[in-house]
């Protein structure tokens, strides 16, 4: 009977006892989609964080509200600044979902690391966000931009970049453990892919940005941003953010032309593999870059005979020059004009000669610019299209 | 309010056990366990009234400290 | 029936669950501190030495089959001697257990449970191991056969689903920093769990199968071992020296870094399971030793009696232990080995050659 007793007791008080002390209903939270950290006039943080509306992003008769909200506030230190963003917001910020973290120019030109350790620290955070360094602009800048596909502009940002990392490769995705790795290993500099507004940003601010046909203001992802222990020091260009990621070998896919009789041939290359080794010659570090993949001329512009198979290794001897070019010129760019050895050339050495590395590490910054590098690029063409010959 | 809660579970423990203890005529046992009621009783209220109680493993660290030092030199 | 009679099976769950407990979490951290990406050496060396160790204490039970340690030492070392060595024992496995609960507060605190006060975590899960260890030994070992499977299903998928995300060249170079800090974290690593190990001197008597105690004690860990030292492979493998030691739970940063195809991710909850249950019962273990060497010491009639108060004292002197996390972290990293050696090495020793040259005297 006692028995009975107990478990009818244990039974009725189950139900009222389950839950937790840390439950926080879902309209609760402030979902932050989105934050970027800039330094503020009198050398404070400002942080922008963006918000969802989650009523106007799951509604079926959307409103013309919009669809993300974004805040800001100033502190002394990251964390200050975002409790203090309480007094705006009426829900408790949760940071779990943020997708994009940018930092301003001049933020990144003074230096990021203090301003990482919050969100590396906080226990609420995932390590799956991108970052980015806004160009020529401030973060907030950035995250105020409508865009007119995504209803969330954080997400646009964040599928333009794996988008744009798998099949064009100027980009790059690097989420907080890459960036500190960098950091934190001597002989590996971090860069960051740059962001920047492309129009009208006043315009970019309203609804307008996303009633037009034609935008008036495009959040789009630029170069990539060279930092020197944490500070940017300066951008690559194009072709060479292009030859970055062909040597520290992030490339899945990229699109390549080479000029040929009265018109040019456009390839598109996969299986990028990059190997370097490296070697030490006459006491000075060496490094040996080897490029291999397969490409498939995809856009044939060109006056050539593609049925001569001569044409073809020709093509394809162009090809690789070119490609070699392009990652000799970025090797030598990085080296004389940023001096920051952000292929890890110095983490490299390293791994392979620890000994040695231990020598050069102490004046490394001399050593780097004058490290010797030797490309070979051998990239086989594989398929030509359905078509065999151009009908130009 | 917290005293009032260290004093009742304390209480709530005595009033499960000490029946049982008196009934099976363990004597020994009683004396063991009023003893240590009374120390976790007199602990808690310690702790929880702010008084400082010093860390028993800074105890076993200065005991331990100069096997340590010689350990972790010799390895 | 004797409620602590335990089969051999589940002996030897219990120790590769006492094995793996805490250290999981806490062993890759300590470990790459000091040894860097060498740190599985380390750990390969620790688990040796840890293996002959096991072998020690399983040839001291061997000599007294039927008794308890707390029983033998006295008959062996004398009675004023036996009992100070008992003393000192019972309060090595109580500080073991305050030290446990203060693990578990701290890591859910931490990490799932930011806001519950600490004493509601510690208490709820001093009371669960407590009510395990009021009904004996059998129980315990029961409920750990049933969770076993869970655990290594949990732990294997962790391997399984990380091996994508592992990185080779954090490996190299081997043996940068020379040998002598392999050896130094080795002999942390040794701390951390295998010198813990005698507390199983107070349960051999309860096991079912006298004959096979060597080949279970050794087989758990091993198994325990091999469990610790590939995570710790893990991590340096994933997360690279550097990340392994800047992270205070390495491998639960292991459990958030699996994502294959965006689909499979998020799952670090399963390491905490995993981190969760062996703690518990490790816990248990340690609540079961204290106490029954508490009343073998006293001389009490049952166990029981000094369970509750305990429970009031530990959730006390778990506060009072670890003030603050790096506390804890430096006293585990410098001075829970040392101070364990008496236990796990001077001890067994002890008795092993004093038990060998009164062996004829001895009436057992």
């Amino acid at each position: 009977m006692k028995a009975k007793q107990l478990v009818a007791i244990l039974l009725f008080c189950a139900p009222l006892l389950s839950g937790c002390w840390d439950k926080v209903e879902l309209n609760e939270l402030g979902i932050v989609n989105a934050i970027a950290i800039d330094k503020a006039n009198n050398g404070d943080y400002l942080i922008t964080v963006q918000l969802l509306s989650p009523s106007e992003i799951a509604s079926q008769y959307p409103s013309n509200r919009v669809t993300a909200i974004t805040y800001q506030a100033t502190g002394k230190t990251i964390l200050e600044a975002i409790r203090k963003l309480s007094t705006s917001v009426s829900r408790r910020l949760y940071f779990a979902h943020l997708r994009i973290f940018i930092f301003g120019e001049t933020m990144a030109q003074e230096g990021i690391r203090k301003s990482l350790d919050f969100f590396y620290r906080d226990h609420e955070l995932r390590t799956d966000f991108y970052l980015l360094v806004a160009k020529h602009s401030t973060g907030a800048n950035i995250l105020h931009i409508l865009t007119p596909l995504e209803k969330i502009p954080a997400n646009k940002i964040y599928g333009s970049l794996k988008y744009s990392q798998d099949n064009w490769a100027p980009t790059r995705t690097v989420t907080i453990d890459d960036l500190l790795d960098c950091i934190l290993t001597p002989g590996k500099e971090p860069v960051l892919t740059g962001i920047e507004i492309e129009g009208n940003p006043r315009l970019g601010k309203t609804t307008e940005n996303i009633e037009r046909m034609q935008i008036p203001a495009v959040l789009k992802l630029t170069d990539l941003a060279v930092f020197k222990r944490d500070r940017l020091i300066g951008w690559l260009n194009e072709s060479e953010s292009k030859g970055y990621n062909k040597i520290t070998n992030h490339v899945a896919q990229t699109v390549e032309y080479v000029n040929c009789r009265e018109g040019k041939a456009t390839f598109e290359i996969s299986n990028l593999q990059t190997k370097i080794k490296s070697k030490i010659v006459h006491n000075k570090p060496m490094m040996d870059i080897h490029v291999s993949g397969a490409a498939d001329i995809d856009d044939m512009e060109c006056k050539l005979d593609l049925n001569n198979f001569k044409n073809v290794y020709m093509l394809e001897d162009r090809l690789n020059k070119k490609l070699k070019t392009m990652l000799v010129t970025t090797v030598k760019g990085t080296q004389e004009r940023l001096n920051s050895d952000i292929f890890g050339f110095g983490d490299i050495l390293y791994h392979h000669h620890p000994h040695y590395w231990r020598q050069v590490e102490p004046r490394w910054d001399e050593t780097f610019p004058e490290t010797k590098v030797q490309v070979t690029v051998d990239i086989q063409v594989r398929r030509l299209g359905t078509i065999i010959e151009s009908f130009q | 309010m917290i005293n009032c809660i260290i004093v009742i579970s304390a209480s709530l423990i005595g009033y499960i056990e000490i029946p049982h203890l008196i009934k099976v005529k363990a004597k020994m046992d009683l004396i063991v366990f009023s003893l240590l009621l009374l120390f976790g009783l007199i602990l808690n209220l310690l702790y929880y009234n702010g008084v400082h109680i010093p860390n028993p493993l800074d105890f076993i660290k200065f005991l331990t400290k100069p096997l340590s030092e010689w350990l972790y030199r010799l390895l | 029936m004797d409620p602590n009679k335990i089969t051999h099976h589940q002996f030897i769950i219990l120790v590769m669950l006492f094995t793996i407990g805490s250290n999981i979490l806490d062993a890759p951290f300590v470990i790459t501190n000091v040894a860097n990406q060498s740190g599985w050496l380390a750990g390969i060396l620790g688990w040796g030495v840890g293996i002959l160790l096991v072998w020690l204490y399983s040839t001291v039970a061997q000599q007294f089959p039927k008794q308890t340690f707390i029983e033998y030492s006295q008959a062996v070392l004398g009675k004023a001697l036996g009992n100070a060595l008992n003393l000192f024992y019972v309060i090595y496995y109580f500080f073991l257990s305050s030290v446990m609960v203060g693990l578990i507060i701290s890591f859910l605190n931490l990490q799932i449970l930011p806001r519950t006060p600490m004493e509601v975590i510690g208490i709820s899960f001093l009371l669960i191991a407590i009510t395990g260890v009021h009904y004996g030994l059998g129980v315990i070992g029961r409920s750990a056969e049933i969770f076993f499977p869970w655990i290594s299903t949990f732990l294997c998928l962790m391997f399984i689903l990380l091996l994508p995300q592992i990185n080779l060249s954090h490996l190299t170079p081997i043996l940068d920093g020379g040998v002598r800090p392999i050896f130094r974290a080795a002999f942390t690593f040794l701390g951390l769990p295998f010198l813990e190990l005698p507390i199983f001197l107070m349960i051999i008597p309860y096991v079912d199968n006298q004959k096979h105690i060597k080949k279970c004690f050794l087989l758990g860990t091993l198994l325990g071992g091999l469990v610790l030292v590939s995570t710790i492979f893990l991590c340096i493998l994933v997360l690279g020296a550097q990340l392994t030691s800047l992270n205070q739970y390495p491998s639960y940063q292991l459990g958030k870094e699996i994502s294959i195809g965006n689909f499979i991710q998020r799952i670090e909850v399963m390491v905490a399971i995993i981190w969760i249950l062996t703690i518990f019962y490790k816990l248990s273990i340690c609540l079961f030793v204290t106490s029954h060497g508490l009343s073998k010491l006293l001389h009490l009639k049952e166990q029981r009696s000094v369970l509750l108060p305990l429970i009031l004292i530990i959730s006390v002197i778990t506060r009072i232990i670890s003030p603050n996390q790096s506390f804890y972290d430096q006293f585990i990293r410098y001075y829970w080995a040392p101070a364990s050696l008496p236990i796990g090495l001077g001890i067994p020793l002890l008795l092993l050659i004093v038990g060998r040259l009164r062996k004829k005297s001895i009436a057992l």
